[in-house]
C-alpha cells in the first residue's frame, strides 16, 4: 500500500509529508511577526483574506533553518484544532510514493515540544542517494502552542 | 780636553768590583732558598705518605670487622661486603705504593701486601667451609622432614600413641638441633638415650621401626658432621685470619709511627732555613739598592761635561752639511733640466712635423668623408618619410580593430537580453511546479474522483520540471558565453591600445630622424669650413717651430751656472773634513785610524766629482750652429733612410750627454 507524499527540503535535510494534509502550496510570501508570541512561531501572512500562522518549523525538529532568500512556502490542513499553518522550505521538490513497510525505523519525537513520530527512509526508488525523514501523522499547531506555553511554565 | 777613554776604564773597574759582590751574595742566597725548598718538599711527601698509611690502617681494620660479620651470619651478602671492602684495601695499597719513597717504610708495605693476599686465600677457605656447613644443616634438616613425615603417616595402636611418638621425636630433634653451633659431637651413649626416647611410643609395624632406627643413626651422623665443620672453621680462623690481620696492622702502624718520627725533626729544621734565606735577600737588596744610588751620581757628574763638548762640535757640523747638501742639489737640478730641456726639445719637433704631414692628409679625406656624408643624409631623410607614410596607415587599420570590438561589445549586450529572459522562463517553470504540487493537492483531496486529474498534474509537474533544466542549461551556455565574449573585448581592447601606443612611439622616433637628419646636413657645412681654417693653421705651425730654437741657446746658460755651484761645493767639502777630525779627537782616537782615513777619502772623492762635473758641463755652453738646421726638421723626418746617416749628427738628441764621442768636443 503506497501513500502519496510531498516531498521537500529544508537547508540540506529532506523531509516528505503526506499529501492528503497538504492544503496548499505556494511561493514566497512576507511574514509579519506576531508581538509577544512563543519563538515556535514565526508569524502569520494573508492567504486570500484567511490569516495563515507560520511556524518555525526547523527550530521545532532542532536543526538549520532554511537558506534560500526567498523560500517557498507549504500550507498544511490541521483537523485536530481546525487550523490551517505554514512552514516555510527552501525547495518543493515532487510529489513521490512510499510504501508503507519501508517505513519501520518509527521515532517519536520529543514530547515537550510537537507531538508528531517520524521515520528514517534512506533506501527511496526515485531518490536512492538521499536520507528522507517522513513525518507520519499530521502536525498540529495548537499541540505547538502547549507544547510552547508548558515549556515556558517549567522554565 | 777630557779623555773620555779614561773615565770610561774608571767607571769599569768599579762596576766590576760592585758586581762580584753581588753575585756573590745572590749566590749564597740561592743555596739557602733551594735548600729550604727541598726541606719543604721532603716535609710534603712525609705528610702524604702518613695520611696513604693511617687510610690502610683504617681499611683493614673494617675488613676485619667484615670478616667477623661473614663468620658470624654466613650470608653471600657479608661475603660480597667483604670483597667490596678488599677493592677499596687494593686501591689503598696501590695509591700508598706510589706514594712512599722510603725504602724501610716501602719494604713494610710490600710485606703487608703479601699478607693481604694471603689473608685473602684465607678468607675464601673460610667462606668454602661456611658453605659446606650451610649445605650439612640444609641436609640435616632435610632429613628430619623426611622422618616427621614417615611418623605423621605412620599406623599407630592409638592416636594417642602416635601423638607420643612424634613428642618424643620432636624432644630428640632438639636436642640434636641445640648442638649445630658448639664443638662437641654426639657419642654412641648418647645416641641410645635419644633412641630410648624416641622408642618409648613407636609404630606397630616393624619395618618402619626398622627403617626409623637407621633414620635416627643417620640424622646423629649428620649432626656430628656439622660440629666437625665447626671445628674446622675454628682451626682455620685461628691459623689464617687471626694470625695474620695483627701482623698487617702492627706493620702499618710502625710505618705510619716512623713518618711522624721523621716529621718531628723535620719541620724545626725547615723553619730555621726558610729564616736564613730570608735574612740573605734582604741583605741583597740592600747592597743592590746602593750600588744604584752610587751609579747614577757617577754616570751624572762625568757625562754632562762630555756631552756638552759634543753638542757644540755637531752643531757646527751639521751648519756645513746642510749648506753642502743645498749646493748639490742645486747643481743636480741644473745639470738635469739642461739635459731633460734639450732632448724633449729634439724630440718634440720631430712629433711635430710628423703630425703636420698627417693632419694635411687628415684635411682632405675630411672632405671626401663629407660630401659621402650629405648624400647618405638625404637618402635617409627620403626613407623616414616613407615609413612615416606606412606608419599612418597602421593607425587606420588600428582603428578599424576597435570599431569591430565595439560590435563585440553589442552582440555582448544581445547575449545578456538572452540571459534575462531565460531567467523569467526559469521563473514561470517553478511557478508552474507549484502550480502542478497544488494541483495534486486538490485532486488528492477528490479522493476516487480526482485520480485522472492527479496524472495531469504530474505531467504537468513532469513538463515545468522538462523546461526548468532546460532553462537552467541555457543559462550556463548564456553564461560561459557571455564570459568569452567578455575576455575578448578586455584581450582587443588591451591590444589596440597597445598598438596605438606603439605606433604613437614609432612616429615619434621617425619624427627625430629627420631632425637629426637635418641637423647632420648643417653639421657637414660646418665640417667643410673648419676643414679650410686647418690648412691656414698648418701654415703659422711651421713658423712656430723656427722660433722653438731660439729656446735652445737659453740653455746654454743654464749650463755656465752649474760650472760656478761646483766650485763653492768643493770649498765646502774641505771644511767638513776637518770638522770630523777634531770629532775624532775628543773621541780619544788617532788620526791615523781606519774610520778617519774612509772618512777623508770619501770627502776626497766627493771633490774630485765635482771637479768632473765641472769639466763635463763646460763643453755644453758652445754648441751654437745647430740652430739654423732645427729649421728644416720637419723635411728630414719625411726623407728616406738612405740619407738618414748624413743628417744622424746634426739631429740625434741622445749624443749630447757623451763627451768623448761626439763631434762636438772636437770643434
Amino acid at each position: 500500500m503506497s501513500t502519496k507524499h510531498l516531498l521537500f527540503r529544508i537547508e540540506s535535510r529532506y523531509f516528505a509529508i503526506k499529501l492528503i494534509f497538504v492544503k496548499e502550496v505556494i511561493l514566497h510570501r512576507e511574514i509579519e511577526a506576531i508581538p509577544k508570541s512563543s519563538p515556535d512561531i514565526k508569524g502569520i501572512f494573508n492567504l486570500r483574506g484567511q490569516v495563515i500562522p507560520v511556524i518555525d518549523f526547523s527550530r521545532i525538529l532542532r536543526v538549520p533553518g532554511p537558506e534560500a532568500k526567498k523560500p517557498n512556502m507549504v500550507v498544511l490542513e490541521s483537523e485536530a484544532s481546525s487550523k490551517d499553518f505554514g512552514f516555510q522550505v527552501d525547495e518543493v521538490i515532487e510529489v513521490i510514493r512510499i510504501e508503507e513497510d519501508q517505513l519501520n525505523h518509527q521515532i517519536d519525537s520529543d514530547k515537550n515540544l510537537a507531538h508528531f513520530t517520524y521515520a528514517v527512509l534512506a533506501d527511496h526508488a526515485q531518490h536512492p542517494d538521499k536520507i528522507i525523514y517522513v513525518l507520519k501523522d499530521e502536525l498540529s499547531i495548537g499541540e505547538v502552542e502547549t507544547a510552547a506555553s508548558e515549556l515556558e511554565q517549567a522554565s | 780636553m777630557l779623555n773620555l777613554k779614561k773615565v770610561i776604564e774608571r767607571s769599569r773597574l768599579i762596576y766590576i768590583f760592585l758586581f762580584v759582590i753581588i753575585t756573590a751574595i745572590g749566590g749564597v742566597s740561592y743555596y739557602a732558598i733551594s735548600n729550604s725548598s727541598s726541606l719543604f718538599t721532603q716535609y710534603r711527601e712525609m705528610a702524604i705518605d702518613s695520611n696513604v698509611a693511617k687510610a690502610l690502617l683504617n681499611d683493614l681494620m673494617f675488613l676485619r670487622l667484615k670478616v667477623k660479620n661473614c663468620i658470624q651470619y654466613g650470608t653471600e651478602d657479608s661475603k660480597d661486603q667483604f670483597y667490596k671492602r678488599l677493592v677499596g684495601v687494593n686501591e689503598s695499597i696501590q695509591k700508598a705504593e706510589a706514594a712512599i719513597q722510603n725504602p724501610e717504610r716501602s719494604r713494610l708495605l710490600a710485606e703487608s701486601k703479601d699478607l693481604f693476599s694471603k689473608y685473602q686465600d684465607h678468607f675464601a677457605e673460610l667462606v668454602e667451609l661456611t658453605s659446606d656447613k650451610r649445605d650439612l644443616i640444609d641436609s640435616f634438616e632435610e632429613k628430619h622432614k623426611k622422618i616427621n613425615e614417615v611418623l605423621r603417616k605412620a599406623t599407630f595402636a592409638s592416636e594417642a600413641d602416635k601423638n607420643l611418638a612424634l613428642a618424643n621425636y620432636w624432644q630428640f630433634y632438639i636436642e640434636l638441633n641445640k648442638k649445630k653451633d658448639s664443638y662437641e659431637t654426639v657419642g654412641e651413649e648418647k645416641l641410645m638415650e635419644f633412641k630410648g626416647l624416641a622408642y618409648a611410643a613407636s609404630p606397630t609395624n616393624p619395618s618402619i621401626r626398622k627403617m626409623l632406627e637407621d633414620d635416627y643413626r643417620d640424622v646423629t651422623l649428620r649432626l656430628n658432621q656439622i660440629v666437625n665443620k665447626n671445628i674446622e672453621i675454628k682451626a682455620s680462623v685461628e691459623q689464617g685470619l687471626d694470625r695474620i690481620g695483627p701482623i698487617i696492622a702492627k706493620n702499618l702502624k710502625s710505618i705510619s709511627d716512623s713518618i711522624q718520627k721523621v716529621q718531628d725533626t723535620l719541620g724545626p729544621k725547615l723553619v730555621a732555613t726558610n729564616e736564613t734565606s730570608q735574612a740573605l735577600v734582604l741583605i741583597m737588596g740592600i747592597v743592590g739598592l746602593l750600588f744604584a744610588i752610587g751609579s747614577v751620581y757617577f754616570v751624572n757628574r762625568n757625562m754632562k761635561t762630555i756631552t756638552s763638548h759634543i753638542l757644540r762640535l755637531v752643531n757646527k757640523l751639521n751648519r756645513n752639511t746642510v749648506q753642502v747638501t743645498s749646493i748639490s742639489e742645486r747643481t743636480a737640478a741644473s745639470s738635469k733640466s739642461v739635459s731633460e730641456s734639450s732632448h724633449e726639445q729634439a724630440v718634440s719637433i720631430e712629433e711635430t712635423s710628423s703630425s703636420i704631414e698627417e693632419m694635411d692628409g687628415m684635411a682632405k679625406k675630411n672632405l671626401e668623408s663629407v660630401a659621402e656624408a650629405t648624400r647618405l643624409t638625404s637618402d635617409m631623410k627620403t626613407v623616414a618619410e616613407k615609413a612615416n607614410q606606412q606608419m599612418s596607415d597602421l593607425v587606420d587599420s588600428m582603428s578599424q580593430i576597435a570599431k569591430s570590438n565595439q560590435r563585440i561589445e553589442d552582440l555582448s549586450s544581445v547575449i545578456s537580453e538572452i540571459e534575462r529572459k531565460t531567467r523569467l522562463i526559469d521563473e514561470i517553470v517553478s511557478q508552474t511546479k507549484i502550480l502542478s504540487f497544488n494541483a495534486s493537492v486538490e485532486a488528492e483531496r477528490a479522493g476516487e474522483h480526482g485520480k485522472g486529474f492527479a496524472v495531469v498534474a504530474e505531467e504537468v509537474g513532469n513538463l515545468a520540471k522538462t523546461s526548468g533544466d532546460a532553462a537552467k542549461e541555457i543559462q550556463e551556455i548564456v553564461a560561459k558565453s557571455l564570459k568569452e565574449v567578455e575576455g575578448i573585448i578586455t584581450t582587443n581592447r588591451e591590444r589596440v591600445e597597445e598598438g596605438a601606443r606603439i605606433t604613437d612611439g614609432s612616429k615619434q622616433v621617425l619624427e627625430e630622424i629627420d631632425s637629426t637628419c637635418r641637423q647632420v646636413l648643417s653639421k657637414n657645412e660646418e665640417v667643410l669650413n673648419s676643414t679650410n681654417e686647418q690648412f691656414q693653421g698648418i701654415k703659422q705651425i711651421n713658423i712656430a717651430v723656427s722660433e722653438l730654437d731660439k729656446a735652445t741657446q737659453d740653455n746654454s746658460h743654464v749650463a755656465q751656472e752649474t760650472t760656478v755651484v761646483a766650485e763653492e761645493l768643493e770649498g765646502q767639502a774641505l771644511d767638513l773634513a776637518s770638522i770630523v777630525k777634531n770629532l775624532n779627537q775628543l773621541l780619544g782616537k788617532d788620526a791615523s785610524d781606519e774610520e778617519t782615513a774612509d772618512l777623508a777619502e770619501s770627502t776626497g772623492d766627493s771633490v774630485q766629482a765635482a771637479q768632473r762635473s765641472k769639466k763635463n758641463l763646460s763643453f755644453s755652453a758652445s754648441p751654437k750652429g745647430r740652430v739654423g738646421n732645427v729649421h728644416q726638421l720637419s723635411q728630414a723626418s719625411s726623407q728616406t733612410a738612405a740619407n738618414e746617416p748624413a743628417h744622424h749628427q746634426e739631429s740625434e738628441p741622445q749624443t749630447f750627454k757623451k763627451a768623448a764621442n761626439d763631434p762636438w768636443d772636437e770643434i
